[in-house]
């Protein structure tokens, strides 16, 4: 029997681990669970409380629990998906250990950390012990603890989270600095008490526990964690490095699940990618932000479950051009490199070069830093609606007009930006001059105008235009080009 | 000491100082502990693999990228920056253009920023300066402009 060592720890902790659709991630998670209980010769168990998935979560569980043992990996799953509050509750009645390590099983939490929150529980008899984004040193002070952070996080959501801690801090005065979180150890009884006075449900729950706990008069400790928003999907962990570098234990049988995790990573290689004329453009977000790795919800469950890419559309015949043997932001960042004067010539190339959505992001961003002269402003937006500008005409015309121009144009403030109309003081923002321009370019050009498209869509009687573009939430595969037809975007 | 492993079987075994420019080898090492497991790299083959080594090794001692540097460096500076390479580094991406191109996918699987930026600069240069002609010819592009397209596109060009 695995774990039962005869050690100074006596303890045993129970892991629960709620689950929707972590198929992949489960295998991943349970193993690092399992080397790092093991290294430290704790007794364990984990208990996945899976809300009825899809996608397979439990069969995964079941053969996790014939690798490692069943009293090692216990499911107990539910009917449905009833919530990460209940989940703890559903999990509390099958725990056999004397603590409990509550976290998410989609890698926000790794279980490195778990030993300090164990060394920190011992060292000061306490009741819980919480991982904490914000801190920087544990509470009470322990020397082996490192920095916390969140990783992957943008600044909005940084600020959406640090609000509502600061606000729940204020408000309810709990000593804790991370109240949402959701990686804690607690002591058994404890939780079992809190729990059951703790009557809110999702992100609110993780407060209203750690509130009530202060009001129980438990005792809680806090470790520095750092916090990635889902390793996996992404770089940083590579889950099937991990595992394939473990040849010592008996995994053979996991294997098999983990030739799935292999193929949604492999994907990315250069054989398998997507290499068709498409090109993803991911709407919205931009190159540098965390956006390939943002969770969906507060509460992460089913972080798993969002699409994969495709498979491969079509055969690449050209492995040679920049455009197709690289991911968006790989070409991106080799266009971004050149002068404009080698950028213009690239829309000579061909077709694809001329229509290319990867080399108009890098004229957008181009353009904005010509017209707006801060550097520090944030890179712009590209949405669905920028991608139908050819940023290449804009720019190249608005450098025209500036050397023409014998008005140099006001200096540009920062907050001007953002500000409304200022027509009425006569006194027009670049930015109204753009518009107006792209206005009248806009009518001129040979488009049909709103009303137009409206008779054109009741003559199609219902089906679909052919302009009309899918827009997905996250990102709009595009078929090249601002304009529908493509090939008379520049009449 | 850290041994890897390549896509086609073949083992390395580098120094860990060396091994760790890799991001993505960092963080392995950082999330197993010490082994001496070896470590897998699938998308790498051993071919693009020696001429990453070779850069690390040679830029073992740099100091790191630092982070603020990306985003806000000004396309002149960048400009200028893609001209301050380095005669080795000149050197090094004197290579045909598959092998630059699987440099720079092994570079972005491996996480080297270093090296993703350079090799990126290394293509650019390729097509800096030259003609719309000869980007075709280095890039195996088939011209599918009718001529009166052409001319219009270059009409665009031209009157900036």
């Amino acid at each position: 029997m695995q774990g039962s060592y005869d050690t100074p720890d006596t303890h045993k902790y129970s892991v629960i681990l709620p689950t929707y659709n972590e198929r992949k991630n489960l295998p991943v998670i349970v193993w690092l669970l399992a080397k790092m209980f093991e290294e430290n010769q704790l007794s364990w168990e984990v208990i996945v409380v899976d809300d009825n998935s899809p996608d397979g979560t439990q069969e995964i569980a079941k053969q996790l629990a014939r690798v490692y043992g069943e009293d090692k990996i216990v499911l107990k799953p539910r009917a449905g998906k009833l919530g990460l509050g209940t989940a703890y509750i559903h999990g509390l009645n099958f725990v056999t250990g004397d603590f409990v390590i509550i976290m998410d099983a989609d890698f926000s939490h790794h279980p490195k950390f778990i030993p300090q929150f164990i060394r920190l529980q011992k060292a000061h008899n306490l009741d819980i012990v919480t991982g904490t984004r914000y801190r920087s040193t544990s509470k009470p002070w322990t020397p082996d603890a490192q920095p916390g952070g969140v990783h992957g996080w943008d600044f909005k959501r940084k600020l959406v989270s640090r609000g509502a801690n600061f606000l729940a801090d204020t408000v309810l005065n709990p000593g804790v600095s991370d109240l949402t979180g959701s990686f804690r150890l607690y002591r058994l009884p404890v939780l079992r008490h809190i729990i059951t006075e703790t009557v809110s449900k999702g992100y609110v729950f993780q407060m209203e526990m750690m509130v009530r706990a202060r009001a129980l008069g438990y005792s809680v400790g806090e470790v520095p964690i750092t916090f990635v928003d889902r390793i996996f999907g992404d770089s940083k962990l590579g889950a099937n490095e991990i595992v394939s570098s473990n040849t010592g234990s008996n995994l053979d049988e996991l294997e098999n699940h983990f030739k799935d995790i292999r193929l949604s990573r492999n994907r990315s290689s250069p054989e398998e990618r997507d290499d068709s004329d498409d090109e993803l453009i991911n709407v919205v977000s931009l190159p540098g932000s965390p956006s390939r790795t943002r969770a969906s919800s507060p509460v992460r469950m089913g972080a798993a479950s969002r699409p994969v890419n495709k498979a491969p559309l079509t055969l690449s015949s050209n492995r040679l051009d920049p455009l197709k043997a690289f991911p968006t932001e790989l070409s991106q960042r080799i266009f971004s490199e050149l002068p404009i004067r080698d950028l213009a010539k690239c829309a000579l190339v061909s077709k694809k070069w001329a229509r290319s959505q990867t080399i108009n992001y890098v004229w957008f961003q181009h353009y904005r830093k010509e017209n707006f002269h801060d550097e520090s402003l944030p890179p712009g937006k590209w949405t669905k609606r920028e991608s139908k500008q050819n940023w290449r005409q804009v720019y190249l015309k608005s450098a025209k007009e500036k050397s023409t121009s014998p008005i140099s144009t006001p200096p540009f403030s920062r907050s001007g930006y953002n500000t409304p109309s200022r027509r009425e003081s006569g006194y027009q923002t670049p930015k109204e001059i753009k518009e107006e321009q792209w206005k009248t370019e806009r009518e001129n050009s040979a488009r049909p105008d709103k009303v137009e498209m409206r008779e054109k869509y009741k003559e199609l009687g219902g089906r679909k235009a052919r302009a009309k573009t899918k827009l997905g939430s996250t990102g709009v595969r595009d078929k090249g080009g601002w304009n529908e037809g493509g090939d008379d975007w520049y009449g | 000491m850290v041994i890897l492993i390549t896509s086609d079987n073949v083992k390395y075994v580098v120094e860990k100082d060396v091994a760790e420019l890799s991001v993505l080898v960092k963080n392995m090492l950082e999330d197993i502990g010490p082994s001496d497991e070896p470590i897998p790299l699938h998308n790498v083959t051993s071919t693009v693999f020696n001429k990453v080594l070779e850069y690390c090794i040679y830029h073992r001692n740099d100091p790191p990228p630092s982070d603020d540097d990306e985003g806000c460096a000004s396309p002149l500076h960048k400009y200028l920056a893609s001209h301050i390479c380095s005669e080795w580094d000149q050197r090094f991406f004197d290579v045909d253009q598959a092998l630059l191109f699987d440099i720079i996918l092994a570079a972005n699987y491996l996480d080297i920023k270093t090296l993703l930026d350079d090799a990126c600069k290394a293509v650019a240069h390729l097509i800096q300066g030259k003609s719309t002609e000869e980007i075709r010819g280095i890039f195996n592009i088939v011209n599918d402009f009718t001529p009166e397209e052409e001319a219009r596109v270059k009409k665009e060009n031209v009157s900036s």
